[in-house]
């Protein structure tokens, strides 16, 4: 929340934006998002396609520049053209395992080319230490001669992770990591990203497109609109009272298993808007089922609301029951 | 319902699923290809040995004859042994076949992984030259090469490396360019590997495939260059036994002695076959897909 950076902060984003295009259509990927992460911290960044999530993820891990803002990593600015230290503090596991590992090489000259590469450990202990990065991520030793197409989704998604946390980053940006998984697997995936976090003290953090994802892993939880946060706070506070209307809504369409919920209508509606032509005032009004006049005249920005820690960016945020909607649905 | 049960238990545990690669040796093309290339090589390499008379021996007495117990082939028209100079021929054609592939594969295929990988104006400089290599026919441009070269074995090799150089460039750029987007390129990018590495061990590998399946149509191809070339009397001088030079002496003959020209040709429909077999097995195997 302070705009110094703190000790504490594993990874501070301030202000970001990216825009692709010319001068006439000019999009706006991200809109200026701030966030940070504590050490050891699981943040959740959640959103629907198009957010911006997976640009934030890659501008953070150095894939991509930003057009303005400041990435900072132990509150030092570290920009598109990194070294290897600064690669090695910030790591991505990407969505799809199937795509992310280089299917020609082993297991084993996976791990060990990053090991040698940042030297992490002596020449001779490479072994021992690709072996204790297999036990880390709950693989047996007896795989790390095999290719990568030998493995399954979850298992090939445990080896990208290892290969991560190889260098001893300090923070993680998983992007979707079990998205492409089975249901079955995405479970003890999201066990061993637990794992890690009390193990390592690793700063993670997790984007998923699912609040139900990441409920249950995550310290706080960031929610994305076209590319600005719209609402960040601690998991429970979030899921107890959430202040933003769109975040009201994708908490309502988290699929649960009780027979009244069948009969809730779908929580929104329609696409988002293009991010090429927003709209006027705030960006979720024309979604908004609170919308008033005002919202088409005011960008919200982020603000204190509720309990502590908790921001939303929106001009009605604690005036808005979040049961609100769930009560009109069923009064009418 | 116990299917479901095993493959669950198989995604879970840390033992990778016991898929079995196809070897090598079980691919029919790739090993019937290798057998008939085999063939022709050993029959290169053996030529001194195993050929009845001397390429080059004259004998105007006995031209112009046809299939015999001494001459199994027959004699052309200056009497020389027609077996002997096919084995003789085999050398210097599959030699400059397999040579003249070899640069141009090395240089190409590096051209084409800077331009694919880098992008900007490196691909946009590399790609113009190859354009305007590209923009004349490829026979042409040899002859024109061997024709300012003179002609002879160095300046065959020079020219026909100096022309296919293009064709490996086009096609290793075009599979870097859809490598680069992977996410194994990425992840190792954001790694912290330096691009020189990303190139030769994440990129590289995953691309030369293309590339060497396309270099065994590229040694026929040479090979049809270096026999029109000496068809046109521009290839390997005279009296050297080469299989163009042969079927071109012999068109003269081609209604009484056909088989003067037919031979030759045969020789290289054979190896032409062999190499495109080989190609067609190696695709398979080199492919990415294969691992997965």
């Amino acid at each position: 929340m302070s705009t110094i950076s703190g000790v504490n902060e594993a990874l501070s984003v301030e202000d970001v934006t990216k825009q692709y295009g010319s001068r006439r259509n000019i999009l706006r990927a991200l809109d200026g998002v701030s966030l940070e992460l504590q050490r050891g911290e699981i943040v959740g960044l959640v959103g629907e396609s198009g957010s911006g999530k997976s640009t934030l993820a890659k501008i953070i891990a150095g894939g991509t520049g930003q057009t303005s803002g400041r990435v900072l990593s132990d509150g030092q600015e570290i920009g598109i053209r990194r070294n290897a230290g600064e690669h090695r503090r910030i790591q991505m596991v990407f969505q799809d395992p199937y795509s992310s590992l280089n299917p020609r090489l082993t297991v084993r000259s996976t791990l060990a080319e990053v090991l040698r590469v940042h030297k992490i450990v002596e020449r001779d202990q490479i072994d021992k230490e690709v072996s204790r990065l297999m036990g880390l991520v709950g693989l047996d030793d007896s795989a790390l001669d095999a290719y990568p197409g030998q493995f399954s989704g979850g298992q090939r998604q445990r080896i990208a992770i290892a290969r991560a946390l190889a260098v001893r980053p300090e923070v993680l940006v998983a992007d979707e990591p079990v998205s492409a998984l089975d249901v079955s697997v995405q479970a003890t995936i999201l066990d061993l990203f637990r794992s890690l976090r009390s193990e390592l003290g690793l700063s993670v953090l997790f984007i998923a497109h699912n609040l139900a994802v990441v409920q249950h892993l995550v310290d706080r939880i960031a929610v994305m609109y076209l590319g600005r946060i719209v609402e960040v706070a601690p998991v429970q506070a979030l899921f107890a009272a959430p202040q933003h209307p769109y975040t009201q809504a994708l908490i309502a369409s988290v699929p649960r298993m009780r027979p009244a919920d069948l009969e809730r209508a779908p929580a929104i509606e329609g696409e988002p808007p293009s991010p090429i032509h927003l709209p006027p005032g705030c960006r979720f009004n024309p979604r908004c089922a609170h919308a008033q006049s005002s919202c088409r005249d005011t960008d919200p920005t982020l603000e204190p609301a509720g309990a502590p820690d908790h921001l939303a960016a929106c001009l009605f945020a604690g005036a808005l029951q979040p049961r609100s909607i769930a009560a009109t649905k069923e009064s009418a | 319902m116990s299917a479901v049960a095993t493959l669950r238990r198989s995604r879970r545990g840390g033992q990778p699923a016991s898929r079995r690669l196809r070897p090598w040796y079980k691919n029919g093309s790739l090993v019937a290809g290798l057998i008939i290339v085999g063939i022709m090589v050993l029959l290169a390499v053996l030529a001194p040995l195993i050929s009845p008379d001397n390429p080059l021996h004259q004998n105007l007495d006995q031209a112009l004859q046809g299939p015999s117990g001494t001459h199994w082939l027959g004699t052309d028209k200056l009497g020389r042994d027609v077996l002997s100079r096919l084995l003789y021929g085999a050398r210097v054609d599959l030699k400059i076949g397999f040579l003249a592939v070899l640069i141009p594969f090395v240089v190409g295929s590096i051209l084409g992984a800077i331009a694919g990988y880098y992008g900007g104006w490196i691909d946009i400089i590399i790609m113009r030259v190859v354009d305007v290599f590209y923009a004349f026919p490829l026979y042409l441009l040899v002859i024109a090469l061997v024709f300012v070269l003179g002609s002879g074995e160095r300046s065959i090799y020079l020219a026909i490396a100096l022309v296919s150089w293009v064709s490996y460039c086009k096609i290793v750029r075009g599979e870097v360019i859809v490598a680069r987007r992977q996410e194994y390129v990425q992840a190792a990018r954001l790694g912290g590997l330096k691009n020189m590495r990303v190139l030769a061990r994440h990129v590289g590998p995953n691309v030369v495939s293309q590339a060497i399946t396309y270099a065994m149509s590229d040694i026929i191809m040479d090979i049809m260059v270096i026999v029109t070339l000496g068809y046109l009397g521009l290839g390997i001088t005279p009296p050297t036994a080469e299989w163009g030079s042969m079927i071109s002496d012999a068109q003269e003959f081609i209604t009484t002695l056909w088989w003067m020209a037919v031979l030759p040709g045969i020789a290289v429909v054979i190896t032409g076959l062999g190499l495109s077999l080989i190609g067609d097995g190696l695709g398979d195997l080199l492919s990415p897909e294969r691992r997965r």
